[in-house]
Order: structure tokens, then C-alpha cells, then sequence
């Protein structure tokens, strides 16, 4: 066997290898979920019927997260920078929608579809301007201080305009649909498909496309593909600028759900995390399956312990990822 | 008894059998060469003899104690030191501090360790570079410092991953003089390298290896002339 | 038996012939010097200052104590924490908790909260260090917990709830309980002698062997491991000294103000200025947070005055809530972008060329 052969045939075992690996990893989960579901029906002490509307709006709450996860493990994959300002980016989208909506008067999924140019080009300059310099040098820690910097200035800074107390976009859309005995509301509805939607469509411009080439490209060998005459300082713009758009999706579609406080924010950053470390760093399919976890997690987690604390329960699932499995699902080898 | 006994050692990466069956007997002031062509698992070896990895199957005992899955830290507390192929300096420190890191484990204090350090940059004619930063270094003296730190750790056994690798012609006559000297010093010394005018130069014994497995071990003259070997590399410049 | 190379006999300079007077790191006695002068600059100090000039001073040493944990820690262990404010709440709760409702003397307080506080911190590092991305769950994982912490108090009943607890003012001066009469001098003497410590112990530290085993570990762990260093005893050793001190800091917050609360103990706003000092000052260095604090402790009692009486012509900022972390972070991303290594890490690098 030539050298290149011997390669190839390790490459493809130890990826073999990997994936049952994972397979095996998410059976586990899946068996235990059920189980766990199961458990909560039979002796829950919980209404069935409440139960019932948790997992569903567990699983359209699931789906949102996942569009949030995405962006961020876009970002890591491609840049190699975890940004911890994710979450507050998606607090910001809200408020955005908020603010159209309250002084035009504007639908609240028109006031979605403006918020994402105005997100993405935020995210676009945001990387050109400030995190460029140190990405492209190589630097690790800079852009880590300098995503939490954005982070806390986001935050803080819709504290300041809009104050802490809770406010709301109002109903986007009235009525709700039943389901298996699950009332959804239309707006979660639409939430759900919406994320999904964009999640494909994401995932098809990053394999089709040309552009979506270039990225790939930049995420396995930004040097190589400078080489190649890609201008890699902007792709990673537009990458960062694509996941902020991912949550100003995210954001508007939420926000008919939610009551909004900026603080919120900082409870997303740590969701969007456990969800990405949960999934693998940088693998976009396990953000979506940590999406869904997360917000089973959440919601069946609020039978029993209301408000935040499911966070602790979500906090919890983040320790037991660390302790068991910290390469996440479908990460690699340690 | 040897120094260092590597028995059946095996390592598998899923169906990939990086190292198959590997055994090596090792004696004090022995100098094995260990070359073959690319792949065929000189580097595994080398890591599993280190602790940097740990084996599927076999056995390595160094100086009577069964060191098998030791972890690399503990490996290198026993007396059996590593060099890396890409050169790996503590870049926030100067050369000298880099290796008094490796003096320090056998002198407590700051001052004595250092002083060590010295001596062994000295020996390694690298003392007049010992204030600079290792950014500093070309790639000799990188070389050089990866050496030296092996050499503070005062090893019994000495493991140089291509220690000649990187360097131009004219910057390897010195480095085969200088691990001529140490040889002759009494250090004992695993070896593994491209370079055949310095494995011959060197090697008291040679391994080749193929695929993983060891093909032929000997006296390197009559090593290079083992039919298995010429066809072996002959073998792969045919593919290639 | 093999001996052992003996790289020194043959090629050494002869035995009685000493090695150059520069092989002695004459660099730690330089820094003890240095902080000989702070230590008496800082003894006269409040014979100079008014009561306020002394309020500002002592918010600042607290800030510096902080940000010199958050520092060994972060800035020279490498492993960047963005919840410091997890451990210094711990001191400063467990100050208040012994404190208030067991009486015992905060000199006892100080030490368990520290104590807890490393044990905390180490745990979570060792959960998190078993994987590479280490950096980055690391920093994560403390920003979660000290927001888990601020949640815990605010509805725990035993740690105060959102009220916190308040200590009471005793008659009498008191070294046991650390109280003294209101401006009395030793409120500021206490934390200087506290920072005086905290930067002896760094200095005695990274000039140790085990503190240059831990450099070693950040830099490459790979290459330290393979010349017999523990990586991960040497990861956790700096997160556990690193926890004591900013549990330290915190402890005597509690005893200064007189209270601690939720915000005050676990909040962002102390998390950030455990870290800004340090990136203004130089990340790793060990003056760094020293000369960052005194940009952020003045700094920070300014935006605490604004907040509370600003001036006309800004009266928008009453009690504008978050005004202090938007500004922290815009010093933040502006130092990072501009000046990544803080003043002294940029004079550091001048020097070296």
C-alpha cells in the first residue's frame, strides 16, 4: 500500500470508527429521553396533558435554539472563535423588532425580515473592524475578551435604553393548532418552520454554492485557500455577519413568545453554548440535535422546576457533557 | 538484564495497524538507529515507548520496571526522554529558562537549575544564545535547545525523533559530531532518521522498519544489504 | 547500570569557578524591591488623603487584590475565567454568613472562604480540563456558575435573598472583628497589607519551580509533559491560589461596606473589573493589575457617584442601571483592539528588542 493509500484507509477507519461512535452516543440519548419521558407520564405526578405540551413546545422551542446553536458553531468552525457574544446578539435582534414594532407599528415578521440585513451587516462590520485583526493573526485569547467585551456592552447597553423591565412585541399572530392533545400556539408554529427553514437553506448554501466552497474551505485551511486567492479576512466577515443573521432570525421569531428583558441575553449565551458543547463544537447537525435536547430540557424541566430553574437543569446536562462525553456527541476523539 | 525491552509492541488506529509486533532489546551505551519509509510507524513506536500513547498490545519494560501505559510525564521522570520533530520551545522564556524547566527535576531550586542549564547549553554550544528569546533561534539552534532540554533531564535513555530534520548539509556535520560526543559520553540512545549518511555515521545497530512491522535488525552495513530492505525502499520509490 | 550523562564534567568550567552573575534571576529580588517601596508608599498614604481620596483608595485596593487573582489565574496559568466574580462572592458571602449570623471573626471567615472558593474553582477546572477546547469551556463554565451563584442567593432565604446581609456596626473598635471607628486609617492599612501579600505570594510564585513548570504547561503542554511535568497539577495549582486571593478580596469588600447583596458579591459588573485591570495593565504580568486598577478603582467610583448624583446637565444618568459594565466593556474591547498586551506587556516587548 502506497503511503497516500495508508492514509486514506486510516483517515476513512478512524472517521468510521467516529461516527458509530456517535451513533451509539445518540441511541443512548434517544433511549433515555424516551425513558425519561415515559417516566414523567407514569409517575410524574404531572397532568399528561401538560406533559404532552411541554415535549411539543419543548420540540418547537428546540428548533429556534438550534438556529441560534448553528450560527454559533458556524462561527467556531470557521473562525475557530467561540463568541460568546451569541447571545446577546440574539437579545439585540429582539429589541430591534421590538423597537419597529412599537414605533411603526410594524408586523412583527416584517420587522424579522428587516432585522436580518441590519444583524448581518452589524456582524460583517463587527469582525472587520474589531476581531479581524486578531483572528487572522492567530490570536485565541483576544478574540475570546473581546466577544465577551461585545457581549457585555450589548447587554448593558439595552439595559441602559430600554431598562430591565419586561416588555413584549404583543401577538404576531392569533389561534393555535392541536395537536396529539398539545395546544401550540401559530406562532410557535411558525417559529419552528421558520428556524428550520433557515437551518437548511444555511446548510444547502454551504455545500452548493461556490461561496459556501470558500467558506468550507477557509474553516479546514485558512492558509491554503489564501493561496487560492481567497480574500480570507472577508470571509470570515461574512461568516461572523451570516451567524448574526442567524440570530436575528431566531430573535424575531422568538420574540412573540417571550417576555423580553435584556438580561435574557446572558441566558442565552450560556444555552447556545451547552447546546453547541453538547452537539460538538463545530459540527452543525449536532447543534440541531443539541437544540432539540436543550429545549426538551427546558420546558419538561419547568414541570418540575419553573422559571430558572430549568437553567440549573440545562446547567446540569452541561456538567454531565463535561463529566461523560466532553467531546459532545458528534465531536471527535478527545 | 537491558535497559530498555519493548516486547510485542502493537498499536492499532481502528483497522489501521499503525505498529505490528514491534520487539527491540536495548542495552546501556547501545545507539539504535530506527529508519524505514514513510508510514511505517517509527514515530507510533516512539510515542508508545513515551507514554504518549498508550499501546493496544505489548509490553515495554525500562531498567526492570514494566512502564507499559505510563503516562508521558512519568515516562520522562524514569529517565526516558523524548525530542520532537517540530520543534516545541516554552516561547514566553529564553533559551536558558527553557531548560532549566528540564533541569528542575532535578534541582529544587531556581538558581542551581539555571546554572545547570548553563552547563548543559554550553555543552551543546548553545550557551552564547542562553539570554535570547527563542523566537530568536534559526532552526539549528531550535534544534539544539530541543537536545539540550532532553540532555538537563540527565536521561538514562535518549529518544531523538529526527533530530536532523530541517537542517541544510552544512548544519548536520556539527549535530552527528556533537551526538557522536555524547555517545561517547555514555548516553544510550533510540534513534530515528531519514538521513542514512548520519544513521551510518552513528547507529551501533540498525532497525528497519515496514508497514509496521520490523523488517531486519542488525549491524547497519549488513542491515542496508539485506535483500528485504533494498526491495522494501526500492519497492516504494516503484509506486512512488 | 548506566550512569547518568554527565554533560557537565568533561566540557564545565572548572569546579571552584562560579557561573555568571547573571544565571541568578536577580529579576525577583528586583520585584520584591519594587514592592518594598509600594508597601511603604502605601504605609503613608493615609496620612495624605482625605476621606474620600481614602474611599476611592481602598475600592481600588479591593479592585487590585481581584484582578491580581483573576490574573495568576487567567493571565499567567492561561486558563481565562469570565466569572471571577463566582469566587470572590464566595468570600464575600461566607465573610457575611459567619460573620452575621454565627459571629465569628472575619480573620476566620476569610481564610474558609477561600478555602471554599479554591475547592470550587479547582473542581470546576478539572471538569473542564479533560478536554482540548479547555480555554474555551473553561470560560464558559464560570460565567455560568457565577450567574448560577448570583440566582442561588437571590432565592435562597439562609444567604439573604435579594437583601443580602448587613453587618452590624459594633460600639467598640475591634481587631478580632475588624472593625474600627468610621475613617479610621487601618481600613485602609488592612487591604494594603492583604495586596502586599497577594503580590509577594505571585512573586514568590512564578519565580518558583513549580510556578515555571506551570508557564511551561501554558505554553506548550505537550513539550512540558514530555520533560516529566504533570499538566494537570500544574493547571490547577495557579486556579486554586488564583481563587483564595480574589475570595480574599471579596471577603473584606463585605467587611468594608458593611454589606454584601447578590449584585455586589456575584454580579457581571465584578467579574469584568476582575479582568479589565489586568488587560489594561498587561495580561500575565505582575504589576499588570496593579497599575489597571488604578485606572479602574477611581474609575469605578466615579461611575458609582454618577449614578448616584450626576450633574445636571447629565441628569439622564440617574440611576442608570448597567452603566458601569457598558463602560468597563467598552474599555475592554478598545484596550484588546488597540493594545492587546496592556502598558506593560507593550514595555516589556520594547525592552526585549
Amino acid at each position: 500500500m502506497s503511503d497516500a493509500q495508508v492514509v486514506e484507509q486510516s483517515a476513512a477507519e478512524v472517521d468510521e470508527s467516529g461516527r458509530r461512535s456517535a451513533r451509539n452516543v445518540l441511541v443512548g440519548i434517544l433511549a433515555t429521553g424516551v425513558a425519561g419521558l415515559l417516566a414523567v407520564y407514569l409517575v410524574g405526578d404531572r397532568d399528561p396533558g401538560l406533559v404532552t405540551q411541554a415535549i411539543a413546545t419543548g420540540i418547537l422551542l428546540g428548533g429556534v435554539y438550534a438556529l441560534v446553536s448553528v450560527g454559533l458553531t458556524l462561527i467556531f468552525g470557521v473562525l475557530g472563535i467561540v463568541n460568546f457574544a451569541q447571545g446577546s446578539m440574539l437579545t439585540l435582534s429582539m429589541y430591534l423588532v421590538l423597537s419597529l414594532v412599537q414605533s411603526v407599528g410594524m408586523p412583527v415578521y416584517v420587522a424579522t425580515l428587516l432585522a436580518v440585513p441590519v444583524m448581518f451587516g452589524l456582524g460583517y462590520v463587527l469582525q472587520l473592524t474589531l476581531l479581524n485583526k486578531l483572528t487572522l493573526s492567530g490570536n485565541h485569547e483576544g478574540p475570546l475578551l473581546m466577544t465577551l467585551g461585545l457581549s457585555l456592552l450589548i447587554v448593558n447597553v439595552l439595559l441602559m435604553v430600554f431598562s430591565g423591565r419586561p416588555q413584549s412585541v404583543g401577538t404576531a399572530i392569533e389561534g393555535s393548532l392541536r395537536v396529539f392533545g398539545a395546544l401550540l400556539s401559530w406562532e410557535r408554529i411558525v417559529a419552528f418552520l421558520g428556524a428550520v427553514a433557515v437551518t437548511i437553506a444555511l446548510t444547502v448554501i454551504l455545500r452548493r454554492t461556490s461561496f459556501g466552497l470558500s467558506i468550507r474551505a477557509v474553516a479546514s485551511n485558512p492558509g491554503g485557500a489564501a493561496l487560492v486567492g481567497v480574500n480570507v479576512g472577508r470571509v470570515y466577515a461574512l461568516t461572523f455577519g451570516i451567524g448574526a443573521a442567524c440570530v436575528a432570525v431566531a430573535g424575531g421569531l422568538m420574540a412573540p413568545l417571550v417576555s423580553m428583558t435584556p438580561t435574557v441575553g446572558e441566558e442565552f449565551t450560556i444555552l447556545a453554548f451547552v447546546i453547541v458543547v453538547l452537539g460538538g463544537l463545530g459540527n452543525v447537525f449536532g447543534a440541531m440535535i443539541g437544540g432539540l435536547i436543550i429545549g426538551l430540557v427546558q420546558t419538561v424541566g419547568s414541570l418540575y422546576l419553573p422559571g430558572t430553574g430549568s437553567l440549573i437543569l440545562v446547567f446540569g446536562v452541561f456538567v454531565l457533557t463535561l463529566f461523560l462525553r466532553p467531546q459532545g456527541i458528534f465531536g471527535g476523539a478527545r | 538484564m537491558s535497559l530498555l525491552e519493548v516486547e510485542g509492541l502493537t498499536r492499532h488506529f481502528g483497522g489501521l495497524r499503525a505498529v505490528e509486533d514491534v520487539s527491540i532489546t536495548v542495552d546501556d551505551n547501545d545507539f539504535l538507529g530506527i529508519i524505514g519509509p514513510n508510514g511505517a510507524g517509527k514515530t507510533t513506536l516512539f510515542s508508545m515507548v513515551a507514554g504518549q500513547l498508550p499501546p493496544t498490545s505489548g509490553r515495554i519494560v525500562f531498567d526492570g520496571q514494566d512502564i507499559t501505559g505510563w503516562s508521558a510525564h512519568k515516562v520522562a521522570q524514569a529517565g526516558l526522554v523524548r525530542t520532537f520533530q517540530l520543534m516545541r520551545p516554552f516561547g514566553s522564556m529564553t533559551v536558558l529558562d527553557n531548560v532549566a524547566i528540564a533541569s528542575h527535576t532535578h534541582e529544587r531550586s531556581r538558581n542551581a537549575a539555571r546554572a545547570q542549564a548553563l552547563e548543559v547549553l554550553e555543552r551543546v554550544q548553545l550557551a552564547d544564545q542562553a539570554r535570547h528569546e527563542t523566537g530568536s533561534l534559526t532552526t539549528a539552534g531550535l534544534k539544539r535547545l530541543e537536545l539540550a532540554r532532553a540532555l538537563a533531564m540527565r536521561p538514562r535513555v535518549l529518544l531523538l525523533d529526527e533530530v536532523l530534520a530541517g537542517l541544510v548539509p552544512a548544519e548536520r556535520q556539527p549535530m552527528i559530531e556533537l551526538l557522536r560526543e555524547l555517545h561517547g559520553d555514555g548516553l544510550t540512545v533510540l534513534y530515528v532518521e531519514h538521513i542514512m549518511a548520519a544513521v551510518m555515521a552513528l547507529s551501533r545497530e540498525l532497525l528497519v522498519m515496514h508497514e509496521g512491522r520490523s523488517l531486519a535488525f542488525g549491524d547497519p552495513h549488513e542491515v542496508v544489504r539485506d535483500p528485504r530492505v533494498v526491495e522494501a525502499y526500492l519497492g516504494e520509490e516503484h509506486i512512488a | 547500570m548506566s550512569r547518568p550523562v554527565e554533560t557537565a564534567t568533561e566540557h564545565a568550567p572548572a569546579p571552584g569557578q562560579d557561573s555568571p552573575g547573571w544565571v541568578r534571576d536577580r529579576r525577583a529580588r528586583l520585584q520584591y524591591a519594587a514592592l518594598g517601596v509600594v508597601m511603604v508608599v502605601m504605609a503613608v498614604m493615609p496620612y495624605g488623603l482625605t476621606d474620600r481620596g481614602e474611599s476611592i483608595a481602598v475600592r481600588t485596593l479591593i479592585i487590585a487584590i481581584l484582578a491580581i487573582g483573576w490574573n495568576l489565574m487567567s493571565g499567567y496559568g492561561g486558563l481565562f475565567s469570565f466569572g471571577h466574580a463566582a469566587f470572590f462572592g464566595i468570600g464575600a458571602y461566607t465573610d457575611a454568613y459567619l460573620v452575621v449570623e454565627h459571629g465569628i471573626s472575619p480573620w476566620i471567615a476569610m481564610v474558609v472562604g477561600a478555602v471554599i472558593a479554591a475547592l470550587a474553582g479547582t473542581l470546576i477546572a478539572y471538569l473542564c480540563l479533560r478536554y482540548r477546547l479547555a480555554g474555551a469551556y473553561f470560560a464558559l463554565a464560570t460565567f455560568a456558575f457565577a450567574q448560577l451563584f448570583l440566582l442561588v442567593v437571590q432565592n435562597v432565604e439562609a444567604l439573604g435573598k435579594t437583601e443580602g446581609f448587613n453587618l452590624e456596626i459594633l460600639p467598640e473598635d475591634s481587631w478580632w472583628m475588624m472593625q474600627f471607628e468610621s475613617g479610621s486609617s487601618n481600613y485602609f492599612w488592612i487591604p494594603a497589607a492583604l495586596l502586599g501579600l497577594s503580590l509577594a505570594l505571585v512573586i514568590a510564585f512564578t519565580h518558583s519551580r513549580t510556578g515555571q513548570r506551570v508557564a511551561a504547561v501554558r505554553d506548550d503542554e505537550v513539550a512540558a509533559e514530555s520533560l516529566g511535568i504533570s499538566v494537570m497539577r500544574h493547571r490547577l495549582v495557579p486556579v486554586a491560589l488564583s481563587c483564595m486571593i480574589s475570595a480574599v478580596a471579596g471577603a473584606y469588600y463585605t467587611q468594608y461596606y458593611f454589606y454584601v447583596g447578590p449584585q455586589q458579591g456575584f454580579g457581571a459588573a465584578v467579574s469584568v473589573e476582575a479582568i479589565v485591570p489586568a488587560v489594561i495593565g498587561g495580561i500575565g504580568t505582575v504589576w499588570g493589575p496593579v497599575v489597571g486598577a488604578l485606572v479602574v478603582g477611581p474609575l469605578a467610583e466615579l461611575i458609582t457617584e454618577l449614578l448616584r448624583s450626576p450633574p445636571d446637565s447629565l441628569s439622564f444618568l440617574q440611576g442608570l442601571t448597567g452603566l458601569d459594565v457598558a463602560v468597563y466593556a467598552v474599555l475592554l474591547i478598545v484596550i484588546v483592539r488597540f493594545m492587546p498586551r496592556g502598558i506593560f506587556g507593550t514595555l516589556q516587548r520594547w525592552r526585549r528588542r
